[in-house]
């Protein structure tokens, strides 16, 4: 078997069997683009369910005639040119596939006109994405796409279409769902030459009204309630049905996110729980919620239909859904200040898609930094002022002269090897420990550590005159020792440099200071401590590191002294000695 | 013998607590006139009991802490050979309605963890009950760390009970913060909500902190001596 890369033809197929399943996601792909573009008027035509014709007309800003070359070509797109750019993703299309694969299973054309032309253009493009020779043609500003004979080299594929009315049907679906982001479009569909829908764009709030009734019918929106709300960065709007018996089926569920028509589970679970007291268990919701959120705090990029997101706070979303519902259908909204609401935020641009100018206003790019403070925005500055914190610790703690750099390894349980740049080093564990004992001491540091359980031990009562005597010294140093009894003492804390103890050496530490004839003294606390055998195990990684930062701080102290005795640098003509040739 | 009154400060709760380290808990039971329960299965309970005696807690099981006066949590937390908690420490139960806009700082938890007097209890497994001994007490509050930690837990677990999908946890998730059923009785019920948004019975649960979570708390406070 051979590894092919496969012609861009065949790759165009593959990719439009993602993007182009039946006629009715050819017109989501076309109506998107006549979106993006800006148009005021898009119209439809439709022939035999969208295989033999399927047309979009619109009055947008239309494609220069060097740019229709290209516009074919697939990952040809106008709305993003960074990987930045998809995190802040404001447009309906933008992965630069549509036109290219509806190219490669169509008979498609493509006319097009600037308002800085005098004259439109035309190309058809054949099925390997290649666009013909540019030719001169008559429309008005704006592009029309035409895809004719959806499948027609594809009898596998057209075998798969439904019956002209079921096809129809989706693509009615697909324009009502668009229609409903964008109420300032005009927007009219034909099929086999028969106005099916035209839908006046809405000024006020009471056209709009009549737009949803004509899209959803009147028995939503009499049983609707409107409402609209906002927080923490966030906008809901629309209508709910209320209704108590609910809907047999999932047609009247749009919700829009930023313009965009999706399906999320999060959302439809806040909307089922909101309503959970009030329409019967078994039945479907309606609603028609339009939400805006900073583009940052989603991500669209999850499938090619685009009708998935990933929220970055799912339950941030959710719980705003589920008590904005709550409120809008306990109290509504008056359509009066409903239609206030609306005026506000005109003037638009062509569509909803864009977050309202007030949002705009408020969240400039997206990036979230109003006046008004919300919980969201705090807990994301917090997050970021954390990372910057920890990152500051973590510099002012490598501020030494001396670097031992990081532990390598253990030999012979004794020694700890470490490394810095082209610096080795090997260090005298035991050695190491007692010094910086010593040093701790002499410095009269007493900083101290409570053991997790208490250890006991037993003096015997001809020492214990001694013991007391030491009480006071010890506790200088970081112990805590008391008498339980006439023959038994507790140790509740010992100094931090001392951590290397275990439980027996600890113990037998503490006795052989209380058998010393002599009186209590920092001289025989230190003496004593020289004679003591610890037993060595293998350090954890974190004690290794731990034991490197003290020692790496000792040395800083005796740099003009030279290498403290229990640190010894590897030299490599040293080390080279040891090899002498046979 | 009469009940302790509870301590009028946070400086005589430690004094209390300070004054149990190093001690047996027969020695404890017997000041309290506790009987030591021949079942190690009840062990775990009798301790938390026994150690709210002495101290003289008065919070009760259903208030905010167990100091009410001082507003300090007592936590015990029994020790295996290895300077690690043994099992996971119960915080409280897991909210499974009414979570709405509820945010980590109000959470019952959060406020339940705003000062714990945790207190190390030995529990090695050559021990008999009544000749473990109490460890020192270590008063702790959450640094930002912890906090931070312990808040991203929690929004990924209350996320799972927020959207429906409670029946989807299981003690794997969150890295300190776990969720896990709690129930005397595996017959139990309580209310939640569904995938469907709507209510439905489930089992109760409850919040645990996982062993390492307990472990770092310990190693910042106190010095574990192997045998």
């Amino acid at each position: 078997m051979t590894i092919r890369i496969l012609p861009p033809a065949i790759a165009n197929q593959i990719a439009a069997g993602e993007v182009v399943e039946r006629p009715a996601s050819v017109i989501k792909e076309l109506l998107e683009n006549a979106v993006d573009a800006g148009a005021s008027f898009i119209d439809i035509l439709i022939e035999r369910g969208g295989s033999r014709l399927i047309e979009v007309r619109d009055n947008g800003v239309g494609i220069d005639k060097s740019d229709l070359l290209l516009a074919a070509r697939p990952h040809a797109t106008s709305k993003i040119s960074r990987l930045e750019d998809l995190s802040q993703i404001d447009s309906l299309g933008f992965r630069g596939e549509a036109l290219a694969s509806i190219g490669s299973v169509s008979r498609m054309s493509i006319v097009s006109r600037t308002k800085e032309s005098n004259t439109a253009w035309k190309t058809n493009v054949d099925f390997a994405g290649h666009a013909s020779d540019v030719v001169p043609a008559a429309q008005e500003v704006g592009t029309t796409v035409s895809v004719r004979d959806l499948f027609f080299a594809h009898p596998a594929r057209k075998k798969f279409l439904r019956s002209e009315n079921t096809e129809f049907a989706h693509i009615e679906t697909v324009v009502k769902r668009l229609a409903l982001s964008i109420p300032h479009t005009r927007i009219r569909l034909k099929h086999n030459g028969k106005v099916v829908l035209d839908l006046l764009p809405s000024q006020s709030f009471a056209e709009q009204q009549r737009r949803v009734a004509k899209v959803l019918g009147g028995n939503f929106l009499d049983s609707a309630k409107y409402f609209s709300t906002e927080g923490d960065g966030m906008r809901l709007a629309g209508w709910i049905s209320v209704r108590e018996e609910g809907w047999p089926n999932t047609q009247r569920q749009h919700f829009y996110l930023n313009g965009r028509w999706i399906r999320d589970r999060a959302v439809l679970h806040g909307i089922r729980q909101a309503l959970s007291n009030m329409v019967v268990a078994d039945s479907q919701p309606a609603y028609l919620l339009y939400l805006e959120l900073p583009a940052t705090e989603f991500d669209i990029n999850v499938h090619p239909t685009k009708q998935e997101v990933r929220f970055s706070e799912p339950r941030l979303i959710h719980d705003f859904i589920y008590s904005s519902v709550v409120s809008g259908v306990t109290h509504g909204v008056q359509p009066e200040i409903a239609q206030i609401r609306l005026q506000q935020d005109e003037p638009r641009e062509s569509s909803h898609l864009r977050p309202s100018s007030a949002f705009k206003s408020a969240y400039p790019h997206s990036k979230l930094g109003s006046s008004q403070v919300s919980q969201y925005q705090v807990r994301q500055q917090l997050r970021a002022y954390e990372v910057m914190a920890n990152s500051d610790q973590k510099q002012e703690k490598s501020v030494t002269q001396v670097k031992l750099g990081d532990p390598i390894a253990q030999l012979f349980d004794h020694y700890l090897i470490s490394h810095y740049q082209s610096n080795w080093y090997l260090i005298h564990i035991a050695r190491a420990r007692l010094a910086l004992a010593i040093e701790s001491f002499n410095r009269g540091q007493s900083e101290s550590q409570p053991l997790l359980i208490p250890e006991t031990i037993q003096i015997s009562h001809q020492h214990h005159q001694a013991m007391v005597g030491w009480v006071e010294h010890l506790q200088a140093y970081g112990f805590s020792i008391g008498a339980l009894s006439e023959s038994q003492w507790v140790i509740r804390r010992i100094p931090i440099v001392m951590r290397y103890f275990d439980g027996a050496a600890m113990k037998t530490f503490i006795a052989r200071l209380a058998e010393e004839e002599q009186t209590a003294s920092r001289e025989k606390l230190i003496s004593v401590l020289r004679e003591d055998q610890v037993a060595l195990c293998q350090l954890t990684t974190e004690e290794k590191l731990q034991l490197l930062a003290n020692c790496q701080q000792y040395a800083s102290r005796l740099t003009k002294e030279g290498w403290p005795d229990f640190i010894v640098p590897i030299a490599e003509d040293w080390l080279a000695t040891q090899f002498v040739a046979s | 013998m009469q009940k302790i009154a509870p301590p009028k400060s946070i400086e005589s709760l430690l004094h209390r607590a300070h004054a149990l380290s190093g001690r047996k808990l027969a020695e404890i039971a017997a000041e309290c006139r506790q009987p030591i329960p021949s079942s190690q299965k009840r062990a775990k309970g009798w301790i938390g009991q026994l150690l709210e005696l002495a101290l003289g807690a008065d919070g009760g099981s259903q208030a905010l802490h167990d100091f009410l006066a001082l507003g300090v949590e007592l936590k015990s937390l029994p020790i295996a050979e290895n300077g690690y908690a043994r099992e996971s420490t119960y915080v409280c139960t897991v909210p499974l309605t009414d979570l709405t806009g509820c945010s980590w700082s109000e959470s019952w938890i959060a406020r339940k963890l705003h000062r714990v007097l945790w207190i190390p209890v030995e529990a090695f497994r050559h021990q008999s009950l009544g000749e473990r001994r109490v460890g020192q007490p270590i008063l702790w509050q959450p640094n930002s760390w912890e906090t931070s930690a312990l808040q991203a837990d929690w929004e990924e677990l209350v996320e799972f009970i927020a959207l429906g999908d409670v029946e989807e946890i299981n003690g794997q998730f969150g890295q300190y913060l776990q969720i896990r059923p709690k129930a005397a009785d595996a017959k139990a019920r309580r209310l939640g909500i569904n995938v469907d948004g709507y209510n439905s019975l489930t089992l109760p649960r409850g919040f645990y902190l996982r062993p390492k979570f307990t472990k770092q708390i310990l190693d910042r406070n106190l010095y574990f001596v192997s045998e």
